[in-house]
């Protein structure tokens, strides 16, 4: 038996995109323990609430984080509407769903890639990413923007996006489908990807119930939630929902689930686009929540389930705002899946639970 | 479909035990956040089953309290449970990751309970706005029927209804404990004054009333007088001190004629109406109480002079 040793991980570290800091106990090459550490970047944002009003917040949430920037727009827009008992234009509804599924296609193609850099497979990375180039386009088509889009308002969207615009989206992925297909070949079909991902990083699933994770995370250990298939919106109108699982509850099951969304939310935005409703797209909203009015809201984000909390206090500043992100639920999951594994292995389980410390800190 | 949503509220004492019936039942834990509730903090714990979220609201948490923490039960809860304590001062206890405050160590403690003087003030506006809005619109039905209740007196007696009750609770809003106590005191001035004759106008008798029936009949005239004293006193209470005094002083030297009592009527009159300008002048500035005084020397100069 080795020694016990501290070895400190993060928050500047080569696989880490993001200020996460680890304190791994390790003995020889096993980490016994991993004690996660947060807080580099901690902004506040939450507490703009008091002098930013309910409408102008909509800009702030967008900006709690660049991946799932129109995802937060979204979410903080529906609580508000619900706090406030407004309920918008289908079409709007549909609108908000195509863009939110053509977020999570471009956060998990990026997420791959960034999979693919962390097990030394350079060439793959830059094909991931050069594909997701071709969906930010579609998003600076529709909204002017490839990050922060401002399409969300409390009540509704901005833009709309017209017939041709939708045909060519559709054009347009599936067209990244074919190439996209062949990626997901040297992902999951190819043995040294295989080697490295596969029996790393186990969660069972009773402890990802236990610990109460999210999203791919969740669902790559058999856990069977996904807040999209609660129908909330225009996910109400989908044809068919069939949450994407595996049961190996490893890296290499991650990946798989990963890899089988960005299809299904492919197959979301045809659907959505041949189905959108004619109408408008917004409707005003006036006056301020009521004071001591609550209302909470949950949206699947690309890296989970994140919950929104709102209370008003009779002004146009609300009283609260409350955004829990799906990486702070996975926290306590990722300390778990790192205890035993190999010090070599942790940049790989890291990844694969994607944390995004600046939605966590917002 | 939305999805369906409810808060409870839950006593402190009861968390870890709720917290662990929802384990049992098979709930999801979705999250623990506080919120700040001048001067205290309310705690509230999400949780999710069947496409449902549970919010359990704890009401009152002050600094004092020491909250459990259920990371036994819900590891994922850490994270929040440290939040709760570095922004909100909550004294969480047992966390199981428990990162003793250093979890974004903000440069201000408890930045989540400052409240600046113009956001307080603004908060306060609104909710004074809001309820004397709310209070106007459903009462005004409810206060037609306590004005005909009233009719005898309608105009005359004062009735506190439950409107007039949230509309004076409304503007209490935003002042000072010194207004507020002496706004109050007002009030309970004005309902004992108002408390007798309210029980012997609501008895008494529509038609003429008879001699016997004369006393209780004159009694509310007796007692209006002292209702205004009692408005009077009210009113004086609820001025700044020196305006107050003045006014008192001005009162006195209206009253002191009168308890001189002078011979005749005609000079009684004229003694009045002097003592009457002279309480006016009084209260006014020295500079346009010396115009009123020269005019008034100047009106009775033409006077004599016809």
């Amino acid at each position: 038996m080795g020694q016990k040793t501290i070895i400190p991980f993060g928050p500047q570290h080569p696989v880490l995109p993001e200020p996460l800091h680890l304190d791994l106990v390790v003995e020889d090459e096993v980490v016994l323990e991993a004690v996660p550490q947060i807080g580099f970047v901690h902004r506040g944002l939450e507490r703009l609430v008091r002098t930013k009003d309910y409408n102008q917040f909509i800009y702030v949430a967008e900006r709690i984080c660049g991946i799932c920037a129109f995802g937060h727009s979204m979410g903080y827009a529906e609580t508000i509407e619900k706090l406030m008992d407004v309920e918008i234009p289908k079409r709007a509804e549909y609108l908000r769903v195509i863009w939110h599924e053509l977020s999570r296609v471009h956060s998990h193609i990026l997420w791959l890639g960034l999979a693919a850099d962390a097990f030394g497979h350079e060439a793959l990375f830059m094909h991931c990413w050069r594909l997701r180039e071709r969906v930010l386009d579609l998003f600076e088509k529709t909204t002017g923007g490839r990050v922060i889009f401002s399409v969300v308002k409390v009540g509704g969207v901005n833009r709309d996006i017209d017939r041709g615009t939708l045909d060519e989206f559709v054009r347009v992925l599936d067209g990244i489908k074919d190439e996209y297909n062949q990626i997901c070949n040297a992902f999951l079909k190819d043995p040294s990807v295989y080697n490295r991902t596969a029996g790393v990083g186990v969660i069972p699933t009773e402890d990802a119930l236990a610990l109460s994770m999210v999203g791919p995370f969740a669902r790559a250990s058999n856990v069977n939630f996904d807040v999209r298939m609660l129908g909330n919106g225009a996910y109400g109108d989908l044809s068919d929902f069939q949450l994407v699982t595996s049961a190996n509850c490893d890296c290499y099951a991650r990946m798989e689930v990963r890899a089988a969304e960005v299809v299904q939310s492919i197959e979301i935005i045809k659907e959505l686009a041949a189905k959108i409703p004619e109408g408008d797209i917004a409707v005003p909203v006036k006056g301020a929540p009521a004071d001591g009015a609550e209302a909470c809201n949950s949206l699947e984000q690309p890296r989970g389930e994140c919950f929104y909390f709102a209370k008003g206090n009779g002004t146009k500043n609300l009283e609260r705002m409350r955004m829990r992100t799906p990486t702070s639920q996975n926290l306590a999951g990722m300390a778990v899946a790192l205890k035993g594994c190999d010090i070599a292995d942790v940049n790989m389980i890291v990844l694969t639970i994607d944390p995004c410390i600046s939605c966590t800190e917002r | 479909m939305a999805i369906a949503q409810e808060f409870i509220t839950l006593p402190l004492g009861e968390l870890r035990a709720t917290a662990h019936r929802m384990k049992d039942e098979g709930y999801r834990f979705i999250q623990t956040h506080a919120v700040y509730n001048e001067p205290d903090v309310d705690l509230y714990y999400s949780f999710m089953k069947d496409g449902k979220i549970t919010n359990w609201r704890i009401e009152g948490v002050t600094k004092e309290d020491a909250v459990p923490s259920i990371t036994d039960i819900f590891l994922a809860a850490f994270v929040f449970e440290n939040e709760a304590r570095e922004l909100f001062g909550v004294d969480m206890r047992d966390i199981a990751i428990d990162f003793q405050g250093a979890l974004y160590a903000p440069a201000e403690s408890e930045p989540m309970r400052v409240i600046t003087p113009e956001q307080k003030a603004a908060i306060d506006k609104a909710r004074k706005a809001a309820a004397a809005k709310a209070a106007k619109v459903s009462g005004s039905a409810a206060s037609a029927d306590a004005t005909t209740a009233s009719a005898p007196s309608a105009g005359k007696k004062f009735v506190m209804t439950p409107e007039k009750r949230a509309r004076f609770e409304a503007k209490l809003e935003g002042r000072s404990p010194e207004q507020i106590e002496k706004a109050r005191a007002c009030l309970a001035a004005k309902e004992a004054a108002a408390s007798a004759p309210a029980a012997t106008e609501l008895t008494a008798p529509t038609e003429k009333p008879t001699p016997a029936a004369a006393e209780p009949v004159n009694a509310p005239v007796v007692e209006t007088s002292q209702e205004k004293d009692a408005d009077l006193e009210a009113k004086l209470k609820m001025m700044d001190s020196e305006k107050a005094a003045k006014v008192r002083a001005a009162l006195e030297h209206r009253g002191a004629p009168t308890a001189a009592a002078p011979e005749t009527a005609q000079a009684e009159v004229a003694h009045s109406n002097d003592a009457d300008l002279e309480a006016k002048l009084s209260i006014m500035d020295a500079d346009k109480a010396a115009k009123v005084r020269e005019a008034l020397s100047r009106h009775a100069t033409m006077k004599g002079g016809e």
